[in-house]
């Protein structure tokens, strides 16, 4: 059991969210549209 | 009712069978930051979760199907990216934002899946907006869904 949720974290990698907002920024004007839908 | 938000965390992602796959709070963050955006244009739109056991159940899903990875990066990466955008924008566990949520997570996934450093994508005409609503709509069996979200999401990568 002790092993298994080692693993788990051993697993977790984290990521900037900074990417997520560069992609919103390069999907801007179909995000804007799905925003009023 | 909103939830206080800190759009600056990083994001938490699992590593399963070589594939980065979506956590809770991974998903939730994307969220909050699409529901951000919208602030900026004027919208009021809630940052609440309707169903919580959705957005579990897709990241348990995600793992409790190994025999749903074949193996092919580039073929796990969007079976990863179709499942995600499904159970966000066809199946609504957030209140508002589910088809931009699933969007944004969809090509996260992929974005981190296959290339690492800058954003993979074009940017794309305002039309998409009406491809990805027909998706979200659905009225179709599951697995015809699954298939037209996989093509759709592919024109992205192949751009």
């Amino acid at each position: 059991m002790k092993k298994e949720i080692r693993n788990k974290k051993e697993e977790i990698v984290f990521v900037d969210p900074r990417l997520v907002r560069e992609i919103m920024k390069t999907k801007k004007a179909v995000l804007k549209e799905l925003a009023y839908r | 009712m909103n939830r206080v938000v800190k759009i600056t965390n990083p994001l938490e992602l699992r590593l399963f069978k070589g594939i980065l796959i979506p956590t809770e709070n991974a998903i939730i963050l994307i969220h909050d930051l699409i529901i951000y955006d919208r602030k900026l244009l004027g919208k009021e739109d809630p940052n609440s979760i309707r169903d919580r056991g959705l957005i579990k159940h897709l990241c348990d899903t995600l793992m409790d199907r190994p025999h749903k990875y074949t193996g092919n990066l580039r073929e796990d990466a969007l079976y990863v990216a179709t499942e995600t955008f499904y159970y966000i924008a066809c199946e609504h566990p957030f209140t508002e934002g589910n088809k931009s949520t699933g969007y944004v997570c969809a090509l996260f996934l992929l974005n981190v899946n296959l290339s690492k450093e800058k954003p993979l994508f074009l940017d794309s005409a305002p039309h998409e907006a009406e491809e990805i609503t027909r998706l979200a709509e659905g009225g179709k069996e599951p697995q015809e869904l699954r298939k037209l979200i996989k093509e759709f999401l592919q024109k992205e990568i192949s751009e």
